[in-house]
């Protein structure tokens, strides 16, 4: 059988993007048509040495961020051995989630995990964790190697899954990467979100509110009700799912052409227009009351995207290595 | 989006400015540091740049070289750039394609350490190098203008502006919302501190407005909608049916006495009754009648008694309200002021007592032409007064109502006590007061003359109640005198309330004209020191109360402010503008509307769902291109990656 | 990093109208101030990018200042100061959480006349961060 191989490979992950393949029965139905599944250890079994044991790969799907050492290897050697490779899910595109993690360093995360864990032993002072595989500095799959496509979403839904496949077969096919392809639109949610606003000429945003604060009306844009939504910021593609389900995007279809940081553009814009009628009345204290109002920063701004963003790619640089300044 | 076509050619050129910058900075490492830079293909120093030589050897490089772009490394652009700017100009070269290096007031004048002086300066030619390298060749933005103005106000305000302009040749247009102009001064009986009769000095003005070939008064009439900008606004005038034929009416006033329609009177506030047809007051121009629908009988049981008295046929029933449509180049917002609902101080009982009035009313009483042909009778029982009591502050100054001064309070007080103790032989006036505001001009010593020759009683304190006493039907009084320290009680006939000024511009107006208002409702002057008379949006200015608490000759003098800004915008044929403005690039926006409401001079509107610059609008802050999500909107010659650039130039 | 021969790098964001302004008067005065601060001219503070500090850290800079006119009505762009503080007391605030020191943004308001003030501030300025060091971060933890 001369089908060209695709392999699933998974760094940091919750399980959410396999369940999204499986699930996406078109997609899933075109890759054992075309494909032959040589390694997915969720749904195959087999080992990871089988996984290395192949003599070449045609297509590399790895879900997940970079986290330990094991995963940097394995992303490495993917990158060498694969002619196509997919940062699947929004943690291998951009870091997830688990990026909000990046930011505390390998040692302290593993205190934490020690002093959560409970023993009925009376000897609990000693308590042993298993081997643990080296933790490295957290990164999202692009900034360790050369991707050729991303598949953005937490997880990603169908659609976009089947429109992967989709791209997948015309590469197999023979037609040239010009990567890194995103399976996403360009421009920000508000080009398409049902959502109308009351006032079509102009955009205000009178205060923050958090979500439990806001008896939120359906059908009317959310930055006008004071509820923080990541649209303008992030890429369209998702068919607005969270939206029409009356909550705010959260930006995990990632930043805009172009971008990287998603966080800086959002306080550039979207937060510089905070009570923007009303800045000689408050003045820097009546407006810095309101901003504090965004009380968790990271996981509003950078949800998805800590790892990709500039102030990460700053910290690194401060850090040494191959970022150094 | 602003990369010019072909490959920059750059000549840098730093100067000595003599040994101001010279002896500080080594400008030969300078000029051979500029030559390494990328896009520089001539770098040179001469002793002083600006200098007719100085000049030359930039025009000559220009013409040698083929140079697309120079950087001249001196002292700042508010000194030369027009200087350079014209020296390119003369050769071909835009003027666009020049920067500036501060390397003069920037570096070697604030200096001391020579290296350190001449590593910034590197630094600085750097920077403008990599920013000129990106400058478009920019032509500046033109408009044509409409020779027409609009005022919006027939107060003395609104008045002054149209005269100023109309006699300058300038085609007026002076819409009112009430049957006449005249607005608030027509009330008045004398003006202070002179004690001009008001009518006297205000009709005349009237009069020739009315006259007046290049003034097109619409009275009755609102505007509802204006669109455009500045030199070309269009606006829709709602003239609202009058009812009467202006140009029949003989004022007559055989119609007013048949009309079974009684109701009080605006224009004496309430102190006494007009029909339903009605002429505010003697002098009103249009000189018509007019018939107040909302209250006359024709739509109810088809009563006709006017129109079966008058003579002239002047009565038309099927009058209709009318929508005008007007272009003008330039609108001037004179709406003035109306006097805060003192009814909301319940202490002072306004509302309650009908002889506690304000002091508009209280100008009726003084009018020869009002309800009391000018002798001071309290409203209740017509008893004559003899003694009031006047409380200034009556809204103003108080955290609870207003908090600002309404400026005028204290003189006019002074005024009518004046005019009371003139006309009241015996007559006993007090006055309950914080402060005394008297700044103008003879006003200090209008105070002296009211408390010291005309022995007015002068208690500096807050009143704490005001009542009707139901034996002797007396109003009372109760204050603090805080220089004595003690309780008073007043009896008196009359109280007059010296109420605050509130504006009277409507919220959807000053929206439609794109002005900002502060939280009272007044209009917000573009700067409150040096432009006074301007609104942000180019084109729109503002005189009178409107803009906030004054007497009439800081009205008159604003008005005539505002009549020549005008005139410097309409005597102009174009009207031009630096081209250094936001552009929006279509394809990247998503139309969210960030963009339009960061623009302080509303100079962004979605078109077709995405977001577009008016140009003449749009003064070249930057605030959108910071804002914009996707990164869709560029200053010319100020773009995001210019300064990218020109940070890395100046940190590496 | 030799950290003896270690100069602060400051870049500074000036607006045309009253910092910049005021700089230009402090050349005029002759007032000197410390050569570690270089000036970027904008048309207004509201036309500085969060993008443009992040880049001047990244490329060198141990500390930024954004000097605008006063609030509420100094601004000749209306209220472009506003959106620059909105933006500048939010950067802080990030900064903060990567783990880099706010006091190495400043933002300040200087008036056209203020020239005393500006070099006051870009002295002080200047020996705020040869306190605080070059840029370097601190991992939450401890290992830098």
């Amino acid at each position: 059988m001369n089908k060209p191989n695709i392999v699933i490979v998974h760094g940091a992950i919750c399980g959410g993007c396999d369940v999204a393949l499986a699930n996406s029965e078109e997609a899933i139905s075109k890759i054992l048509e075309n494909l032959d599944l040589a390694y997915w250890s969720v749904a195959v079994d087999s080992r990871l040495s089988d996984l290395k044991s192949l003599g070449k790969i045609d297509v590399a799907v790895f879900m997940g961020g970079v986290r330990t050492s094991e995963d940097e290897e394995l992303a490495k050697w993917l990158r060498e051995k694969s002619k196509i490779l997919v940062a699947f899910g929004s943690c291998s595109a951009y870091g997830g989630i688990p990026g909000l993690a990046a930011l505390t360093s390998p040692i302290e995360l593993i205190n934490l995990v020690k002093s959560t864990i409970t023993t009925s032993s009376q000897y609990k002072s000693i308590i042993e964790l298993p081997k643990l595989p080296e933790l490295s500095t957290y990164r999202a799959l692009p900034h360790v190697v050369n991707v050729d496509i991303v598949v953005p979403g937490c997880p990603p839904p169908i659609k976009v899954v089947n429109e992967f496949v989709n791209v997948l077969l015309k590469y197999i096919a023979g037609e040239e990467p010009i990567g890194p392809l995103v399976i996403a639109g360009s421009k920000a949610q508000c080009e398409t979100c049902p959502r109308k606003p009351r006032d079509l000429s102009k955009l205000q945003i009178p205060s923050i509110k958090r979500i439990y604060e806001a008896k939120i009306e359906e059908n009317r844009c959310f930055l006008e009700q004071g509820i923080l939504c990541l649209g303008p910021v992030t890429r369209e593609g998702c068919e607005h799912s969270c939206i029409n389900v009356n909550m705010p995007c959260t930006g995990c279809f990632g930043p805009l052409p172009g971008f990287e940081d998603v966080g800086l553009r959002y306080i550039a814009g979207i937060l510089a227009l905070v009570a923007v009628e009303r800045e000689k009345e408050l003045m820097e204290q009546g407006l810095a009351k309101i901003l504090d109002k965004l009380v968790d920063r990271l996981g509003v701004l950078y949800r998805y995207t800590l790892p990709r963003s500039r102030l990460y790619m700053l910290k690194l640089s401060l850090e040494g290595g191959e970022y150094a300044r | 989006m602003s990369l010019s076509s072909e490959e920059p050619r750059i000549g840098v050129f730093i100067c000595h400015c003599g040994l101001n910058i010279a002896g500080v900075v080594d400008v030969k490492k300078v000029v051979e540091e500029a030559k390494r830079l990328p896009h520089v293909v001539h770098a040179e120093d001469y002793i002083y740049m600006c200098s007719a030589p100085g000049q030359e050897l930039i025009k000559k490089a220009i013409l040698e070289k083929k140079l697309n772009a120079v950087v001249v490394a001196a002292c700042t652009p508010t000194m030369h750039y027009e200087t350079f700017a014209r020296a390119i100009e003369a050769v071909g070269l835009n003027r666009y394609r020049l920067e500036m290096a501060v390397i003069r007031e920037f570096s070697s004048w604030v200096h001391v350490d020579k290296k350190k002086a001449t590593e910034k300066a590197i630094k600085l030619v750097k920077a403008a190098v990599v920013k000129v390298a990106d400058n478009s060749p920019l032509e500046p933005v033109k408009s044509r203008t409409v020779r027409k103005a609009l005022v919006i106000g027939g107060g003395i305000a609104g008045i002054t502006v149209a005269l100023d302009l109309a006699n300058a040749g300038i085609p007026v247009i002076l819409v009112e919302k009430t049957p006449t102009i005249g607005g608030k001064m027509a009330m008045l009986s004398e003006t202070f501190p002179t004690l001009d009769c008001a009518q006297c000095i205000l009709t005349p003005k009237m009069a020739e407005v009315a006259r007046h070939p290049l003034i097109k008064i619409y009275t009755n009439s609102e505007v509802v909608d204006v669109s455009g900008f500045v030199g070309n606004f269009k606006v829709k005038i709602l003239q609202r049916a009058r009812y009467v034929k202006i140009g029949d009416c003989r004022l007559c006033g055989f119609c007013e006495r048949v009309c079974p329609v009684k109701v009080p009177s605006e224009f004496n506030r309430g102190l006494s009754d007009r029909k339903a047809i009605y002429i505010p007051f003697p002098q009103a121009i249009p000189p018509a009648y007019v018939i107040d629908k909302a209250n006359c009988r024709r739509w109810i049981d088809g009563c006709d008694k006017c129109l079966r008295v008058c003579p002239t046929k002047a009565i038309d029933f099927n009058d209709e309200d009318k929508l005008v449509e007007e272009e003008v180049g330039v609108i001037i917002v004179a709406t003035g002021y109306d006097l805060y609902p003192a009814e909301r101080l319940k202490e002072y009982g306004y509302g309650l007592y009908r002889d506690v009035i304000d002091s508009l009313q209280f100008e009726r009483i003084l009018s020869a032409g009002g309800p009391t042909k000018g002798l001071i009778l309290r409203p209740s029982d017509r008893k004559p007064v003899k003694r009031v009591v006047f409380i200034q502050c009556v809204g103003s100054r108080d955290i609870n109502h207003l908090e600002y001064c309404s400026k005028i309070c204290c003189m006019y007080t002074a005024k009518h006590a004046l005019i009371f103790k003139e006309r009241v032989p015996g007559g006993e006036a007090y006055v309950f007061y914080i402060d005394i505001r008297a700044a103008g001009k003879g006003y200090e010593e209008f105070i002296k003359r009211v408390q010291e020759e005309f022995q007015v009683n002068y208690i500096r304190g807050r009143v704490n109640r005001v009542y009707r006493d139901p034996k002797t039907g007396d109003m009372v009084v109760v204050g603090f005198d805080t220089l004595t320290g003690q309780l008073l009680t007043v009896k008196a006939d009359l109280v007059v309330l010296a109420t605050g000024l509130v504006p009277q511009l409507p919220y959807e107006l000053a929206s439609k004209l794109k002005i900002p208002f502060d939280k009272y409702g007044f209009v917000q002057e573009a700067h409150p020191k040096l432009r006074p008379v301007e609104t942000v949006t180019s084109g729109v200015f503002v005189c009178g109360v409107a803009h906030g608490p004054k007497d009439i000759a800081e009205t008159v003098a604003q008005a005539s402010a505002a009549a020549a800004k005008a005139m410097e915008l309409l005597y102009s044929e174009y009207i031009v503008k630096e081209p250094l403005v936001a552009v929006v690039d279509r394809d990247l926006c998503s139309g969210c509307r960030v963009c339009i409401g960061i623009c302080p001079y509303g100079a962004l509107e979605l078109v077709e769902g995405k977001a577009k610059v008016n140009e003449l609008l749009c003064e070249g802050c930057g605030a959108c291109v910071v804002a914009c999500p996707s990164r869709a909107i560029e200053l010319r010659n100020y773009s995001t990656k210019q300064l990218l650039e020109m940070v890395k130039a100046v940190v590496k | 990093m030799n950290l003896d021969s270690w100069e602060p790098k400051i870049v500074a964001f000036l607006c045309k109208w009253c910092s910049g302004a005021a700089a230009e008067l402090a050349g005029v005065s002759r007032l000197l101030y410390s050569p570690n601060v270089i000036p970027i001219i904008v048309p207004c503070s509201g036309r500085v990018d969060p993008d443009l500090i992040v880049e001047a850290f990244m490329n060198g800079a141990d500390g930024v200042i954004v000097a605008g006119c006063h609030t509420p009505s100094d601004c000749h762009y209306i209220a472009g100061n506003f959106k620059a503080f909105k933006r500048v007391y939010m950067l802080k605030k990030l900064l903060s959480d990567f783990g880099i020191e706010p006091e190495r943004l400043k933002l300040e308001w200087v008036s056209a006349v203020e020239s005393q003030k500006l070099k006051t501030l870009f002295d002080e300025f200047t020996s705020t961060i040869r306190k605080l060091g070059p840029l370097r971060v601190k991992i939450r933890g401890g290992n830098v």
